[in-house]
Parts: C-alpha cells; sequence; structure tokens
C-alpha cells in the first residue's frame, strides 16, 4: 500500500477498524528509531496473519520517502538521497523479519538500493511527537521521565546559558529550608540513632537534590490560577484539572517545544502525530484547537498527522488536507478533485474542465457541515434532496426493517447539488474515488407549472374534473428535469452509484404507488387514513371521485385519483413530518397497508449489498 | 600529546578554504593534520554535515585517528569521516549513484579482479587480432578506463596498429558494458564512473559537498587523474573548504596512477592557498642534507630542528657480500632500539633472508586453506578482527563454492550475515581448533576438511585439496615446517611498507647498478626536474631515520673520499666487510 502525505497538515478518517492507528504507528516506527527509549516496538505477534488460513506474513516492511527538501536537508540526508530528475528525495526501508524464539531482527537501509546505511546519528534527524488516543495528559505533564515542560525550560536555560543561576535559586532555598528548626531536629535524631547503629560513621547531612538541572527544573508544573486572585501564584493542582484542560495544556506545551526545537535546528524533521485530538473536547474547543494547530504548522519542517472520528473536526478542514481509509486503500479527498477533464464528465452540455471539478470542490467545501461530514465515516448513502425525504427515508426504512445505523448508512441532504458529492464517488480512476455504493434519491420534475394555484386542490374538482385532465396530460406530455440526464452522465458508469428518479415529485411518487388496481384497497390505505384524519373535506371530495371509478381501477383513473391525494397533502415539509411520525406510529398497520414507492425501495437494495 | 606551534603550523591550523600544502619528511604533516582536526571539531556548528579526512591506505588512516585519540581522548564520529579515498569516493558516490547510470542495481566492487577473466569471456570471443580472441592477449581484469574515457591495458595504452586499436577499443567497450550491466566493477572503474555520475548529476556533488563542507587529503600527491577531476567537481558544486596536504617527492604510486605533477601544478596556482612546512622535527641535519640531494635546487631549503645532534648520522658500509650486512647492520645499530633495514624489490629480499613465506600448496578449491594459517597467525599476535574478517570473506564459498562466480550473491550473503555472531563465533572456534601445525600437509588437509564439516554442520566436506606436480614432494613435510617465516623476516622490510614511519635507524641496501627495479649510488644525482620514482623512493627512505643513516654500497662502487664528501656534506664513517 502507498500513502502520500501532504507536508503540512493530514487529517486520516475512516471507520474503526479501517487501520487509521496502523498508519500512524507506521509513521511512528521510523521516528522511533533516534528515540533512546522505542515507545513502539515491532513483537512476532504484529506480523499479519491471514484469517482464513492463520498464516502469518514473515517480514514487515516499510519504505519511507522525503520530498520537497531544503538544501540544507539533502546534504544531511545524503546517504539516503535518491537523486531524480524531478525531484531528489530521501528514502529509508526499514524492515522487520519474523525470527523463532526471538525478537523480530530489525535491519534497514537508505538511498535507492540496498547496501547503504546511514549512520544510526542521522535519525535524531526524524523527531516526532506522540499523543495516543488512550493518552493521559495528566500523567504525561506530570511525569519525570517525559516532561515536557521540564524539557523546554531545560533547553532554554542551556541556550542562556544560565544554570548556575538556576542552581543558586536553590542552593538558597537550601539553606533557608535547613535553618528551619523541623529539618534541623529530624537531622539530628536520624544522626543520633547513626552514631548508636555505628559509632564511626559520619553524620548525614540534608539538602535538596540539586546536582543535577533536570531535578530542577522538574519541580515545576503548570496549573490553572483560581478566577479570583486570592492569592498570586495558586490555583488548582494539574490532578484537580478536567481531562481536557490538561489535554489541552500538553498540546500547548508540546508545540512550544517543538518550535522551540525547530528555530534551533533547521535540519530536524518534526511529525506531531495526535489520535482523536478530540478526546474529552467539546466541539467548539475542538475547533479551537484545530485552528491552532493550522496556525503552528505553517513551519516547512512540521508535520501534523490527526486521526479523528469527529465531524466538527472533519467539516472544517479543507477536502485535501482530508485522507480517507479504508481497509485496502487510503486516499486523500482532495484527489477526487485533481485532474479529471479526462473523464469529460458533462454537465448542461458542457464537458467540465479542470477548473469546473475545482470550483465543485470548493463548493462542497462550503456544503460539507458536522452533518454532512458524517458521510465520511459512512459505508454508503443516500444523497437526497431535502429534510422531507430524509425524514420519510427514514420513516420508511423502518417499514421495511432496513436499519440505516447496523448498515452504517448515512442520508445526505444535499439540495439539487448532487453534483460535487458524486465528484467524490465516481471516477473511473480508483485512486481519486471513495468506495462507498451511493443512491441517489430524486424526481424528474416534469412539468413544473403544476405549482401554480390553477391547479390547486378545489380548482381541481370544479367543472367536472376539467383541470385534473389537463394537469393529468400536462404531466404525462411534461418534459423531464434537465438533472435527470446530468446525474446519469456524472453516474460515469460507476457501479457503486445508482440514481434513482420519481416520476413528477417524491410525494407524487409516494402517493401513485399506494394507489393499487383495487378501489376497495384504498380504504385501508394508510396514506388515505391520514388524510381523512387530517383533512376530512378533502378526504370526502377524492371519495366522490374514486366513486365515480371502476372497482378495478385504469391506469388512467389511478394516476388521476393520485393526483387529487398529491395535492390535497399540506405544505411538503409539514406532510413529512406529519406523515412520517403517522407511519412510525402505526407501524405494524402500516407494514401492512403502505407501500414503499419502489424506486426507494430499490434505493435500499443497492445500499445493502455486500460492500465494494 | 605534545604538539609544538611553529609559525608554519600556526598558518596552517589558521587556513581555511581552498589550501594546499607541501610538507617535507618528518615536518609532523598527519600530526598537524589530527592537531587540526581537534581544532575544527571543537567548534563544529553543524550536527549533520561534518569534515572527512581522506588518506591513502587503511595504515594512514588509523595513523590520523589515533592521533586524534591522543589529543582529544575521543574518536572521531558521525557527522564525520576519516577514510580511504577509495572507500569514500565508492561509498559515497558510485555505490549509491550508479543506477543513475541506467543501471539498475547498486554495483560490487570486486576484490579479485581475476574472476573477470573467467566470469563471461564467450562473449567477447568474437574480438580477434590476427585470428586470435584478443581477450587471451588483453585480459579482462586488466582493462582500465582512463579519465579522458581511453581505454589502457596494464595501465598503458596498448601498441597496435590502428586497425587492431579500433578492435581493441570495441573489445573494451563490449566488455565494460557488460561488467556495468552485471554491476561488477574494479576500482578504476568506480572511479570512472564516480566522475561520470558527478559531471552528469551537479545534484550529487552540491549534495556530498553539503555532507561534507570540509575535505582534507592527506598524502596528497599520491592523488591520481581522476581522483583530481572528481575533486574539482566537488569544489565546482560548493566545496569551499579543501585541504590537501603532501610532499610531491614521496610519491611512490606511480603504478597507482599517483600525479604528483597535478599535485605540484596546483601549489602553483592562484586559486589555492600554497604554505609550506620545511622544517624536518624528524632527523638530524645531516641526514636532512643527505635526502635533500633528490630536491630541487629551489626546494632546497629544509631544515632541522631535531636537536640531539648525532656525532656522525651517516656511515656506509661497502661490502662484497649480502651474507654479513644485517649483522654488521646490527652492531652498528645497537645503541638504538627501532631500526630497519630497507631494499628494493624481491631479489634483496630473497637474499637477505627475508622474503616472506608466499608458499601456497593447495589448488583454489573452492580457496586455499592457507587463509586459516594467515588468520591463526593473526590471531596470535592480537588481531583476532583482522582475523575473523580474513575468514569471514571465505564463508559463502565455504558454504556454496558455486557463489566464487557470483560476487553480487556472495556479497548479499555477507551483508546478511554481518550481524550473525553465531557464525563469528564458530569462526573463531574454527582459528582456535585448527589441527596443529606438526602434522604434514596431507594429514592437516584431511582433519581441516573434517573440522570445517563439523563446526559448520555442512553437509559435505569442503573439498581442500593439496597442488601436485612438484608440489608433491612438499606433501610429507610438516606445516610448521614449510610455513615458517625466514629468519630476517621481521628485520628487512622494503621502501613502501615504511612509508610515513619514523625510526631511530635504517640501513638502506643498494645495488650495483640502477637497472630494472634496482636502486644504486647512480641514482644520487642532484634532478634538473622533478624527480624520478627511483629517486623519490631514495628519498623516502632516507629520511626516515631520526639519528641514523647507514647507507650499504657494493664495494666495486667505492667513493672517493672526495665524492663522499660532496655527496653528504661531510666525511661518512666508513666500514668495509
Amino acid at each position: 500500500m502507498s500513502l502520500s502525505f501532504n507536508k503540512d497538515i493530514n487529517i486520516l478518517i475512516g471507520e474503526n477498524g479501517s487501520y487509521k492507528s496502523t498508519i500512524i504507528d507506521a509513521i511512528r516506527l521510523l521516528y522511533n528509531l533516534g528515540e533512546p527509549l522505542k515507545e513502539i516496538i515491532i513483537r512476532n505477534e504484529d506480523f499479519n496473519t491471514d484469517l482464513a488460513t492463520g498464516e502469518s506474513k514473515n517480514t514487515i516492511a516499510i519504505s519511507y520517502e522525503f520530498r520537497g527538501l531544503t538544501e540544507e536537508q539533502k546534504g544531511a540526508l545524503y546517504e539516503y538521497l535518491v537523486i531524480d530528475p524531478h525531484e531528489d528525495y530521501a528514502h529509508i526501508k526499514i524492515s522487520f523479519d519474523k525470527r523463532k524464539d526471538k525478537h523480530p531482527k530489525f535491519d534497514y537501509y537508505t538511498g535507492a538500493y540496498p547496501g547503504q546505511k546511514a549512520s544510526v546519528n542521522t535519525f535524531e534527524i526524524f523527531q516526532h511527537y506522540y499523543l495516543g488516543a488512550l493518552r493521559d495528559s495528566t500523567s504525561d505533564l506530570l511525569s519525570v521521565k517525559r516532561n515536557m515542560l521540564g524539557r523546554v525550560i531545560k533547553r532554554n536555560i542551556e541556550t542562556n546559558n544560565s544554570e548556575q543561576e538556576f542552581k543558586g535559586i536553590i542552593s538558597r532555598a537550601n539553606s533557608e529550608l535547613l535553618q528551619r528548626t523541623e529539618v534541623s531536629t529530624t537531622k539530628s535524631n536520624i544522626n543520633t540513632n547513626l552514631t548508636k547503629i555505628y559509632s564511626t560513621l559520619s553524620p548525614i547531612g540534608l539538602h535538596i537534590e540539586q546536582s543535577r538541572l533536570d531535578f530542577i527544573v522538574n519541580v515545576i508544573k503548570p496549573y490553572l490560577p483560581f478566577k479570583a486572585s486570592l492569592e498570586a501564584d495558586s490555583g488548582l493542582n494539574l490532578f484537580q484539572n478536567s481531562l481536557g484542560y490538561n489535554n489541552i495544556i500538553y498540546i500547548a506545551t508540546v508545540l512550544s517545544d517543538m518550535n522551540d526545537r525547530v528555530e534551533k535546528d533547521s535540519t530536524i524533521h518534526h511529525a506531531l502525530l495526535i489520535e482523536e485530538p478530540e478526546a474529552h473536547l467539546h466541539p467548539q474547543l475542538q475547533l479551537n484547537l484545530y485552528n491552532f494547530l493550522k496556525e503552528q504548522i505553517c513551519n516547512d519542517n512540521c508535520q501534523l498527522f490527526i486521526t479523528t472520528h469527529s465531524p466538527t473536526l472533519t467539516s472544517k478542514s479543507e477536502l485535501e488536507k482530508l485522507f480517507i481509509t479504508e481497509s485496502n486503500s487510503f486516499k486523500c479527498v482532495g484527489d477526487c478533485f485533481v485532474d479529471r477533464e479526462n473523464e469529460k464528465l458533462v454537465q448542461n452540455k458542457k464537458t467540465l474542465n479542470n477548473d469546473d471539478i475545482k470550483s465543485k470542490r470548493k463548493m462542497l467545501e462550503r456544503y460539507i457541515d458536522v452533518t454532512k461530514s458524517q458521510m465520511f465515516y459512512a459505508k454508503s448513502l443516500f444523497l437526497v434532496e431535502g429534510i422531507s425525504e430524509e425524514l420519510l427515508l427514514f420513516a420508511f426504512s423502518k417499514l421495511e426493517n432496513f436499519r440505516f445505523e447496523e448498515l452504517d448508512i448515512e442520508v445526505i441532504q444535499t439540495g439539487t447539488s448532487f453534483y460535487p458529492f458524486l465528484l467524490l464517488f465516481n471516477s473511473t480512476n480508483p485512486a481519486k474515488k471513495i468506495n462507498k455504493r451511493v443512491s441517489v434519491i430524486t424526481d424528474d420534475d416534469r412539468f413544473t407549472a403544476s405549482k401554480n394555484s390553477e391547479y390547486s386542490f378545489y380548482k381541481l374538482i370544479e367543472n367536472n374534473y376539467s383541470k385534473l385532465n389537463e394537469l393529468y396530460d400536462n404531466i404525462k406530455e411534461g418534459e423531464i428535469s434537465t438533472r435527470i440526464g446530468n446525474l446519469n452522465n456524472y453516474k460515469n458508469k460507476q457501479e457503486n452509484i445508482q440514481i434513482f428518479v420519481g416520476f413528477k415529485t417524491f410525494e407524487f411518487e409516494l402517493t401513485i404507488s399506494n394507489v393499487g388496481r383495487l378501489k376497495n384497497d384504498l380504504q385501508n390505505n394508510c396514506l388515505f387514513q391520514f388524510i381523512k384524519e387530517l383533512d376530512n373535506e378533502k378526504f370526502e371530495f377524492i371519495q366522490a371521485y374514486i366513486d365515480l371509478c371502476d372497482d378495478v381501477l385504469t391506469e388512467e383513473q389511478q394516476k388521476k385519483i393520485a393526483l387529487l391525494v398529491w395535492k390535497s397533502l399540506p405544505g411538503k415539509s409539514e406532510f413529512s413530518q406529519d406523515f412520517s411520525e403517522y407511519l412510525l406510529n402505526n407501524i405494524a398497520y402500516a407494514r401492512l397497508n403502505f407501500q414503499v414507492p419502489s424506486y426507494i425501495k430499490m434505493g435500499f437494495e443497492h445500499l445493502k449489498k455486500e460492500t465494494l | 600529546m605534545d604538539f609544538v606551534i611553529t609559525d608554519q603550523r600556526q598558518r596552517y591550523l589558521d587556513s581555511r578554504g581552498k589550501v594546499i600544502v607541501n610538507a617535507c619528511p618528518g615536518s609532523g604533516k598527519t600530526t598537524s593534520v589530527a592537531y587540526k582536526l581537534k581544532n575544527l571539531l571543537e567548534y563544529w556548528d553543524f550536527k549533520y554535515s561534518g569534515v572527512a579526512c581522506i588518506s591513502f591506505t587503511n595504515v594512514a588512516k588509523d595513523e590520523i585517528n589515533e592521533k586524534f585519540y591522543d589529543f582529544t581522548g575521543k574518536s572521531i564520529s558521525y557527522p564525520h569521516l576519516v577514510s580511504t579515498i577509495d572507500s569514500f569516493i565508492n561509498q559515497y558516490i558510485t555505490l549509491p549513484h550508479f543506477h543513475l547510470l541506467g543501471y539498475k542495481t547498486r554495483p560490487t566492487i570486486l576484490e579479485d579482479y581475476s574472476l573477470l577473466d573467467s566470469f563471461s569471456p564467450y562473449a567477447l570471443n568474437k574480438y580477434k587480432i590476427n585470428n586470435r580472441p584478443i581477450l587471451y592477449m588483453y585480459k579482462p581484469s586488466k582493462i582500465d578506463v582512463a579519465a579522458d574515457g581511453s581505454y589502457l591495458f596494464d595501465g598503458n595504452k596498448p601498441k597496435l596498429i590502428e586497425e587492431n586499436l579500433i578492435t581493441f577499443k570495441n573489445y573494451c567497450v563490449a566488455l565494460k558494458r557488460m561488467q556495468f550491466q552485471k554491476g561488477i566493477l574494479k576500482n578504476s572503474d568506480s572511479l570512472y564512473l564516480a566522475l561520470k555520475i558527478l559531471r552528469e548529476n551537479p545534484g550529487v556533488a552540491k549534495q556530498l559537498s553539503s555532507r561534507f563542507r570540509y575535505l582534507i587529503i592527506d598524502e596528497a600527491q599520491d592523488t591520481s587523474e581522476i581522483q583530481h577531476l572528481i575533486i574539482n567537481e566537488l569544489i565546482n558544486n560548493g566545496l569551499e573548504h579543501v585541504e590537501l596536504i603532501g610532499d610531491p617527492y614521496q610519491s611512490l604510486y606511480e603504478w597507482r596512477e599517483a600525479r604528483p605533477d597535478l599535485f605540484t601544478d596546483k601549489t602553483k596556482s592562484p586559486d589555492w592557498n600554497f604554505l609550506t612546512m620545511s622544517e624536518c622535527r624528524r632527523s638530524v641535519l645531516p641526514i636532512v642534507k643527505a635526502y635533500s640531494i633528490f630536491r630541487l635546487k629551489e626546494h632546497d631549503d629544509l631544515y632541522s630542528s631535531q636537536s640531539d645532534v648525532e656525532q656522525s648520522p651517516i656511515h656506509l658500509i661497502y661490502y662484497n657480500k649480502l651474507n654479513d650486512l644485517v649483522s654488521k647492520y646490527e652492531e652498528l645499530s645497537s645503541r638504538f632500539n627501532n631500526n630497519i633495514v630497507l631494499v628494493r624489490g624481491k631479489t634483496l629480499l630473497q637474499e637477505l633472508k627475508a622474503m616472506p613465506n608466499d608458499k601456497n600448496h593447495w589448488s583454489e578449491s573452492p580457496f586455499s586453506p592457507i587463509h586459516f594459517i594467515h588468520a591463526k597467525s593473526d590471531m596470535e599476535h592480537g588481531q583476532t578482527k583482522e582475523a575473523i574478517k580474513r575468514i569471514y570473506k571465505l564463508i559463502p564459498v565455504l558454504f556454496d563454492p558455486s557463489l566464487k562466480e557470483n560476487p553480487s550473491k556472495k556479497r548479499e550473503f555477507l551483508e546478511a550475515n554481518n550481524d550473525n555472531y553465531e557464525l563469528k563465533s564458530k569462526i573463531i572456534l574454527l582459528i582456535k581448533n585448527l589441527p596443529v601445525f606438526d602434522l604434514t600437509l596431507t594429514e592437516w588437509t584431511r582433519d581441516l576438511n573434517e573440522l570445517c564439516k563439523n563446526i559448520f554442520d555442512l553437509a559435505q566436506s569442503p573439498t581442500f585439496i593439496l597442488k601436485q606436480g612438484k608440489y608433491r614432494p612438499d606433501h610429507n613435510k610438516k606445516i610448521e615446517e614449510m610455513y615458517q617465516q625466514p629468519e630476517n623476516f621481521s628485520k628487512v622490510t622494503t621502501i613502501h611498507k615504511v612509508k610515513g614511519k619514523t625510526f631511530d635507524s635504517i640501513m638502506l641496501v643498494l645495488s650495483p647498478n640502477s637497472s630494472g627495479q634496482n636502486i644504486s649510488l647512480n641514482d644520487f644525482k642532484k634532478p634538473l626536474q622533478m624527480p624520478d620514482e627511483k629517486k623519490r623512493m631514495l628519498y623516502v627512505a632516507m629520511s626516515r631515520p631520526k639519528w641514523q643513516l647507514v647507507l650499504a654500497v657494493p664495494s666495486q662502487n667505492r667513493l672517493t673520499d672526495e665524492q663522499e664528501i660532496r655527496m653528504f656534506g661531510s666525511k661518512p664513517i666508513v666500514h668495509v666487510i
């Protein structure tokens, strides 16, 4: 598998188990080579085991390439360099071989071909900070071993050459403390005992441990001050803080350490790896943190890797920073919009060029909000026009015993701008295509003049249904929306995308599906029941028309009844809310006496198929 | 370690940029380099960019490392490098970037060139001169590419008529193409290709000059033309600090393409900051005067600061026969501890009973077990690492004799097992348990086959066999008898071996005339242009001792007193045996 990252920000998203953390671990393996204490090691259990056969692979091998190097870095990484006509880059391949009864054998080479090993000192060039998913920022802040705050202070002391002054402070504190009677009494008691045990032993002294700078800086810890400044320099200690705040304090400390080091050594490359930065943070704080990180990672030598399940974070990032992991592939969402001219997609008779596609990407970035960004985490999607479709689809799914959550299906409202969304899924090039099944639910919107007041319900029943007949004819002959042609072009012959088009409108399809051949069945139908309860007057008029019809309805009669029913419905959103609630409240009855439109059912079926 | 900073040394220590230093014998050239390294590294600002200090032999390389250690108590380590020039060019240019020339592999640099003669001559059979395949006359192992892309046989342009020269060239082109495709290189190929890589890919030179921003070349008089051109490429691509330190009078490596004239050219170039070190701190003045005869008149400016003036440091022994020469010298030099007899050529070594025993009773099947005997001797002299290295190289072929013809597979095996400590401990076990040397050659060979099989769990015993024919009578002699070193082995050596070394006293044995390889009193003439290699050889030999220089001259060349005084400035002490 080959992964290509942005030089600044990389946000890895994907379902659970789609190897996000594995990718992060693969990066960490390299960045740990220069660490005296490895945070990550390969064990014999880490080798890929085939679930079917139980056989496991014997080698783990990872190649890393670094491009966009400065001249200074090229020199420092000379042993890693692959001179290339396009761009010189640094390359290192590491491998682990499984061995019986021993740790896996580590090996590496640098440069173009095996045989060259850069000095292990060069591993220091690859510096990193890793904040794991299950991190405990509180103890990380307090830990002596990995005291980030202490590290930064210490480096500053070294730069300022002020070690002696620090030692002086401790030494003054030392003498003050030792003058306290509590200390001197304890000391003399100990010495009395010592003399009794072994008289020639010289008496002990007491002091603050001060031999090493590390110990001195280690006593400095962050805290959050009390709001009312009762007393200067006091506040909650770290254990009293919320986890979220400690997380933020920790990240701020890490970044100050990182920036400090970048300033001091421009050769080093820093990777900042954060798994689920959203942990313990409320959505607004997540965004603040993300914006802050974005500003910090503007240096050429820092690269940020984030894994996240947070739609909040996802919705605010540019698509080219988003990477989607699937079980066997890894791609940058932004790539779905890059260089696709050759696929010759047509919209409104115009063939899309790269700029058109780019502007669609920008549109999509504007459209994607917290809710819509959930589509990246789903296995398959319904694209629908609006809230009415979403509400009713949800009700229909219940009727059909089809559970969106269990099947990881997300319903996304796109308005009528399906196009930028479809570009994510419709490329002929697998590298530019997110592998998800998509059912687009739309209608052909023929004869849009049907909205006019001349076709209102009461107008239709006047004059012996003359307007109804006119409407029927107009709709029958009506021209379908250009959207349908566009959508079929956007399907781009991709199996994962299916366009399901309703006749006329969603609500009309819903009614016609529920006007069967037999007149008597209409009485029990949920939709008719619903209208009866909602607006009995209109219902009576519909009934009057039905009474004129044959027992076995002709197709024309079915459609005309449907037109009347459709026109009797309340406004689009009111209807969808009320009717979906009606269906859910009477679900057992509805299952017997309501027909989900067949194109919707086909939409369900498409999403239900095996994952791609 | 003490290091006296004289004005000349100070000028060298302070110099930066492109510096060329002409340093006379005993001027403390290598020590000054090590001291300068100490100064440079003390305030080195770069973590990943270093100084490369390059020498020509492993011995010279080790000397720099040791002196640096004496000054600092530390070893030179990353990002800096101490290396030989060949290994530097191979490691940093040819091996990693060979693929830029269109070959899809990392090449192997051969240790044993004879492999080229056996590896695939059939494809080359079609190149014929006088109807005979050219490759038997001009063996693949002896073909080199010169800096200008022309082809040399045994270091020279072949003397052939026009038409045959074209055939020769075509043959060489085909040979080299075949070699490069397989990624099998001679060291000379590597140099040629390195230059080509740098010229075609300035990025490599640029990046390498950034990886090592300071290049110091010791013994720079031995730099070949291609090596000079490689250094020039680095300079053209941004290398700012280069030091060439050497003494063109001490160049002994013409056979390895050394070009002291190019060194001298640079000393005259305005681009280079030219410094001299003309103070000899090793030899007493009369000895300095004695070897100064070989310097040009304008370079006759050496002086000595060796204070303990020996009354009469120069001795002449006129000899009739070589028999008693060594013992006479031992008597003369008995006051000193560190003495050596120097000769040129194998004949004199043989006659002085100092020819190293290089007998080899075994055929190369797949290799001669003589290496085990050498390894054991290494081990006995405390050189365990060398002993293991010697045998480790043979292990692939021991395990699988067919690898002998497959150097890249062999290399892969060696690289893969570099950390195989079990294998290395088995090697030690083998060397320690070699069959005892009071066995006959036949018995010893038999036992050795068995031992190898057991230690390395081989499916079959190796097939070490004794050579037949004239070697047959020796088969029943004991190893210790056949492989002991001659009587004067450690007392006499060749001039090449003592380059860069210091002795209290030396005796240089001269031949009656200067025919062939011989050197004689006939060479003792002030040169009018840069001296030839024989004079440089004498210069190197005579500049080794601190206190005593003994010249052994065949009695037929006996000089008159007057001649002696003219040659040595004052009357030397004369002995006759």
